[in-house]
């Protein structure tokens, strides 16, 4: 579905990507795991093609992800950007139905199949009940769950998301999860850059370990999350126990 | 605020027909009224039904009022439609073509015309010219690492402004008496020089831009979520901006250069008209064009019923729009200021 050959990301003279190459399989929960400022956030940036990478590729379905126009990327990957405050105020409807807007047509009227599909993913997410307040009076959490029902009626093959659960509360973390979960189970490819190591051995599919800019280990999440990367990555902060056939990772007391 | 589309629509054509009768009235008013019924004569014999009016009348209506007030509705029309779109594609509610040094810019530009007796169609190309280079001046000044923060796009303006408020005054200082005179009252901005070759002029270019415009309406809304967010919602970022920069700097210039600088409207009419139907640009950009062009026949009607001479029309639209903008900055705060 991704595949990523020999990607190198630069912010001027800062190398922030290095060098790195995977492949992400179509209905996959795969998350980008690291440490703050290892270069997550970018290289999901890089794939959803906001970032114009300085060397090496990126094939989408085996076409160079450059070659696409905005409106025909936009059909193919939506991308759920961390939750920041815009200037004006749209009401959460709004919001979400500009997910539709590379299904528009001409004149940009949202036909009925716009609409039916902005109430679908709200419902879906579970935002009907505010609907028709303002965005920018919502909490931090209540607009990732928004942003997240406008990729989801964006309604495109690949999700790709940062840090969608940082501000939400235990419930609507684990809500999210089970979600993308479900999305990917019924074919879509979703990537996710996160901090929580928990969620990744308990939903993820498959999981690249960035560290530094540079890819230090990728596979099946439940296999390759073990304390050698992590001490790799945080050092001795951490250890992973197993409880009722999960891993959970806990603090190390010492 | 309004908040679904059908009273949105509503609201439309509601104040679309204030606009119509507002400009009735105007005709009407003046250093001498006259009654509506000689107004309808006058007009329906121009066009060659009726009786013939009387020529006071006629010479009143069809040669002086009524090309005045479509060029102050075309006027309204253009800074308001134009201070929309800054706005939008600025992701900031206090941005105006005024603010980046456009309309100083236009202004010189216009008086370069002036002073130099080019013809008079040239005044408004000078305008434009000047308009754009101040513009793209102004915007690549405040691009750093290809980030365009407000504030340095706030302190480019200023320079820009600065730049050719400077070149104006030299112009002003070189110029002949007759040209003096001529900038001078250009340069307080008016209506009363209003001719119908103006009117037909603006009207075409100023209509052929506000649909350009209005047809980016939702491109318009998603480009205020960002740039990045924009483009991975399928918008063509670049193009979309350009488009509609150079289209609010052409409407704004040519509307400088035609009757000089008018203060407020580009920046306090589309903030109303966000207040009252919300910020979705589909039905924003005709509200505020609705609203620029009602506020400047009102404030134009006012400018020369309100005393024997002509007040300069800029007094009127500062004496009430200011205000307003203190208080809806006060009120908002943290909307303008993070």
């Amino acid at each position: 579905m991704i595949k990523i050959n020999n990607l190198s990301f630069n912010y001027g003279t800062l190398k922030v990507l290095k060098d790195i190459t995977f492949n992400l399989e179509k209905g996959k929960l795969c998350a980008l795991f690291g440490p703050n400022g290892s270069g997550k956030s970018t290289l999901l940036k890089c794939l959803a093609g906001l970032n114009k990478t300085n060397d090496g590729n990126i094939l989408i379905n085996g076409e160079v992800l450059n070659n696409f126009n905005p409106k025909e990327l936009a059909k193919i990957i939506s991308y759920v950007p961390q939750e920041h405050k815009p200037p004006f105020p749209f009401k959460v409807r709004e919001i979400v139905l500009m997910g539709r807007t590379p299904h528009l047509g001409g004149f940009f009227n949202p036909s009925k199949i716009d609409l039916d599909f902005t109430e679908y993913s709200m419902n879906t997410i579970g935002i009907t009940n505010i609907a028709d307040r303002y965005y920018t009076e919502l909490s931090g959490g209540q607009r990732q769950l928004v942003l997240l029902a406008r990729s989801f009626a964006q309604n495109t093959p690949i999700m790709l998301l940062d840090e969608p659960t940082s501000a939400l509360d235990f419930r609507n973390q684990i809500n999210i999860w089970k979600t993308l979960k479900l999305l990917t189970s019924k074919g879509k490819t979703v990537v996710v850059c996160t901090h929580d190591p928990n969620y990744v051995s308990w939903f993820c599919d498959t999981v690249a370990f960035i560290d530094k800019g540079a890819l230090i280990g990728y596979g099946n999440a439940k296999e390759v999350m073990d304390n050698d990367i992590l001490k790799l990555l945080y050092g001795d902060i951490c250890s992973i126990e197993s409880i009722l056939d999960m891993k959970v990772i806990v603090p190390s007391i010492s | 605020m309004i908040s679904d589309n059908k009273t949105k629509s509503t609201f439309l054509i509601t104040s679309l027909i204030f606009l119509i009768l507002g400009m009735v009235v105007a005709v009407t008013r003046g250093s001498f009224n006259i009654p509506i019924l000689d107004v309808f004569q006058a007009i329906i014999y121009k066009i060659g039904i009726g009786t013939v009016p009387s020529l006071d009348n006629e010479i009143v209506v069809w040669q002086i009022r009524l090309p005045r007030i479509f060029l102050s509705v075309i006027v309204g029309v253009a800074l308001a439609t134009a201070g929309t779109t800054y706005q939008g594609v600025f992701r900031n509610p206090l941005v105006e073509p005024y603010l980046l040094g456009v309309s100083s810019a236009a202004a010189f530009g216009a008086a370069i015309s002036i002073v130099l007796h080019l013809s008079f169609l040239s005044m408004q190309l000078t305008s434009f010219v000047f308009g754009m280079i101040a513009m793209i001046f102004a915007y690549s000044l405040a691009t750093v690492k290809k980030e365009t923060p407000l504030i340095n796009l706030i302190l480019s303006g200023i320079i820009v402004s600065a730049i050719f408020s400077a070149g104006l005054s030299y112009l002003k200082m070189t110029a002949g008496f007759r040209e003096l005179r001529d900038l001078v009252f250009w340069l307080m901005g008016g209506f009363y020089t209003a001719k119908w070759g103006d009117v037909g002029l603006l009207s075409v270019l100023i209509t052929i831009s506000f649909i350009l415009l209005w047809s980016l309406a939702w491109k318009l809304n998603v480009l205020t979520m960002g740039d990045q967010e924009a483009q991975s919602l399928g918008v063509s970022v670049k193009k979309v901006k350009a488009v509609s920069i150079v289209l609010s700097t052409f409407i704004t210039s040519i509307a400088i250069g035609t009757v000089g600088i008018i203060a407020w409207v580009g920046l306090v009419i589309p903030h109303m008209a966000r207040m009252t139907i919300g910020p979705d640009h589909r039905y924003l950009i005709p509200a505020s064009a609705i609203m620029g062009g009602l506020f400047l026949v009102i404030c134009d009607t006012l400018a020369r019923t309100l005393t024997f001479g002509e007040i300069p029309i800029s007094i009127l639209t500062s004496v009430i729009a200011a205000p307003y903008l203190i208080i809806l900055v006060r009120k908002n705060r943290n909307l303008y200021f993070g």
